[in-house]
């Protein structure tokens, strides 16, 4: 191969600055705003299993004789359970409002909600509303506050039973 | 398809306006996929640097990245920034790779396992780009990390929506971090190995880049990552987002993509451009070739062809019945019908003097008794000339040669120069040429990929078939031209005919057939 001369080892140079630079340029820019400005951030997060549809029962002797010997488990518990409710308002206005049904083929899993929502920053009063069983609505859980979001601020709900019901982080 | 043409013209534009200062060797949009393989273990080695470094758990990860970018900026910065350079550089490579192939068609038949191949590619560069972010545990990775969770929430296929798991302090554990450096590690792994499967019906492939475009890339990406050196966000604050976040496009904009339509038009997005490039072979097949024949009777398994074959479509199998062992097996849907396998068969030559020549392996529609054939009649056009006379052995896919033809030029085409088995240049050269000229693609652009390379080196005498030491060589020109390029291919003639003139005529041993046939001649007389 010939020797290559000044203009194309210029060519050269500039053919793999003109890489390096599209290369560092497109590494950083344009930046992206992750929330509107003045935003803050909700986050309705829930996986919880709903009240079982129907309590579990001791069996009777004659429905433990019908039995194979091996399958004669002294209680049985159905599987299914109730769908959630789950509420949030914002100041008076509903957010989310979502039944969530159980997961599984047999509907007794965990019913899970993930929302994220971009709401304006400052002060502002959150209600949530959690209901595990349906058929009891008297049994919601419910959590109200007084917030002061900032903007960029990111604000968490959770449905955590153990910990008192509707976590806000 | 018109787009594909215009790309393609840009394509080779580009490519031909960079010969000039690398060279078609070392020419990085001709080495697309050896500087992605080379790009690769760049970022092996400097991922290795940075993880002696890196502490995976959550408090630490951001920490350890922190002070190996400032308090070692001068090592542990520049790995950092390199590691990050040549990711973008990698995909950058492949992307243009990728397009690259599709201009030129290079996706059909015998191209189709290379190309199928590559697809799941794309998914492990991203994968692997991606999950390299999570680690910095910054506020990129906040964002990327909940959004590419998000995308996978919306498969509804798992249990519990990923994305709890990124949502607060108490969610992160120093176990998810394991789960991260596991996939840093093991889906770039998996990139390798579909790589190597990637070219496994390549012959000879390139995977090792020459050192100038090491050299090049080198100082490329340590320029970059000194003017430039790669930072991080604010660190991950799952009570806080910052107003703005610097987004790596190469790897991660499929994030916006996703903010700015939804989870599920993404997911239609990527799936359906991942079944259209799947599905391209079968969209556009083009024309069959007709595959390269085996004649068992006339191989002795050597192996030549299979060593040359571009893709892999000969194979050397066990044969206990023959006696080196070993016999060559077509596989026709990879077969290219390119020739090379013929012209680098050992009984491919025109000197046999058998009455029907046939060769251990050819092409059916232009064997080797058909090409001896044709050199005949072309050599007997340009007998009655007194001297200068050349014979043209040309690539179809080269230059236009058929306009030299003339008083004293005679052209043979052929599918690829690699076709021609140097035997037949020497039986031209004492049958009636003066000289011989090799048309051949120009450098880097050989539509069969190793054309011009194996029969420069058959010339050479570095590979087998060698074109023998007696043949005059100051009689043989070799021209690499493109179609459009056929000025310079008059001026290459014009050039070898002056140097014959000022030779004078070839000296004529007689061909051993013809003395062969002239001793029949005389026995049955």
């Amino acid at each position: 191969m010939p020797r290559p001369g000044a203009a194309a080892i210029l060519r050269g140079v500039l053919a793999w600055g003109a890489f390096g630079a599209l290369i560092v340029m497109l590494s950083h820019a344009p930046s992206i705003a992750p929330l509107p400005e003045g935003a803050a951030m909700l986050q309705v997060s829930i996986a919880h299993a709903g009240a079982r549809l129907a309590p579990c029962r001791r069996l009777s002797a004659a429905e433990l004789a019908a039995r194979a010997p091996n399958m004669r488990a002294p209680e049985i518990c159905p599987r299914g359970r109730s769908p959630v409710r789950v509420t949030v308002a914002l100041d008076g206005r509903v957010l989310v409002d979502e039944i969530l049904a159980p997961s599984g083929l047999a509907r007794d899993g965990t019913s899970t909600l993930y929302r994220r929502l971009a709401v304006p920053a400052g002060a502002h009063r959150l209600t949530v509303r959690v209901l595990d069983d349906l058929r009891r609505p008297e049994r919601a859980f419910e959590r109200s506050a007084t917030l002061k979001l900032a903007p960029g601020g990111v604000l968490s709900v959770d449905f955590k039973p153990a910990r008192g019901g509707i976590v806000l982080s | 398809m018109a787009a594909g043409n215009a790309i393609d013209r840009a394509f080779v534009a580009a490519e031909r306006g960079l010969d000039a200062p690398f060279g078609a060797h070392a020419n990085p949009l001709r080495n697309l996929g050896t500087l992605a393989f080379f790009l690769f273990w760049v970022l092996a080695a400097t991922g290795i640097y940075l993880f002696v470094y890196f502490d995976t758990s959550v408090e630490g990860a951001y920490a350890s990245i922190e002070a190996l970018t400032t308090k070692q900026w001068w090592l542990g910065g520049v790995v950092r920034s390199v590691h990050r350079y040549a990711a973008d550089a990698f995909v950058a490579a492949t992307l243009l790779h990728l397009a690259r192939e599709w201009a030129a068609g290079r996706y059909r038949r015998f191209r189709a396992f290379s190309w199928i191949s590559g697809v799941p590619l794309l998914w492990l560069m991203y994968a692997s780009g991606i999950v390299g972010y999570w680690l910095v545990w910054d506020a990129r990775a906040q964002i990327s990390a909940l959004a590419t969770a998000e995308w996978f929430d919306a498969t509804g296929l798992t249990a519990e929506p990923m994305a709890r798991n990124f949502l607060g302090a108490e969610s992160v554990g120093d176990r998810l971090f394991s789960l991260f450096v596991f996939l840093h590690i093991g889906l770039p792994l998996a990139l390798l190995a579909g790589m190597w499967i990637h070219v496994q019906r390549i012959g000879q492939p390139r995977t090792v880049a020459p050192r100038a475009l090491v050299a090049a890339a080198l100082a490329m990406l340590l320029v970059v990552a000194l003017l430039h050196p790669a930072s991080s966000q604010p660190p991950w604050d799952p009570l806080r987002l910052p107003a703005t976040i610097e987004l790596d496009w190469f790897v991660l904009f499929m994030h916006p993509l996703m903010a700015a339509t939804s989870p599920a038009a993404l997911w239609l997005l990527v799936g359906g451009a991942t079944l259209l490039l799947v599905a391209l072979p079968s969209l556009s097949p083009g024309s069959k070739p007709v595959p390269a024949v085996v004649d068992l009777a006339n191989c002795n398994g050597c192996a030549r062809c299979t060593v040359d074959c571009p893709y892999q479509a000969v194979l050397l199998i066990p044969a206990p019945n023959v006696r080196s062992g070993r016999q060559v097996e077509i596989m026709p849907e990879r077969c290219a019908a390119c020739g090379l396998c013929a012209g680098a068969c050992p009984s491919s030559t025109p000197f046999r003097s058998t009455g029907l020549l046939a060769a251990g392996i050819d092409m059916p529609d232009a064997d080797v008794q058909q090409q001896r054939l044709r050199l005949e009649a072309a050599l007997a056009r340009i007998a009655p000339a007194a001297a200068g006379r050349i014979i043209v052995f040309a690539c179809a896919e080269a230059a236009n040669a058929a306009t030299l033809e003339d008083a004293r030029t005679a052209v043979l085409d052929m599918r690829c120069i690699g076709m021609l088995p140097p035997s037949f240049i020497e039986y031209a050269l004492r049958a009636g040429a003066d000289g011989a000229l090799l048309v051949a693609c120009r450098e880097g652009e050989c539509v069969y990929r190793l054309g011009a390379e194996l029969t420069a080196q058959r010339l050479a005498g570095e590979r087998q078939p060698i074109l023998r030491k007696s043949v005059p060589r100051e009689r043989l020109r070799m021209a690499a031209l493109a179609a459009g390029e056929e000025a310079d291919l008059v001026a290459a003639r014009d050039a070898l005919r002056g140097a014959l003139e000022a030779l004078g005529p070839a000296p004529r041993p007689r061909p051993k057939r013809d003395a062969a046939a002239a001793g029949r001649a005389r026995s049955h007389a």
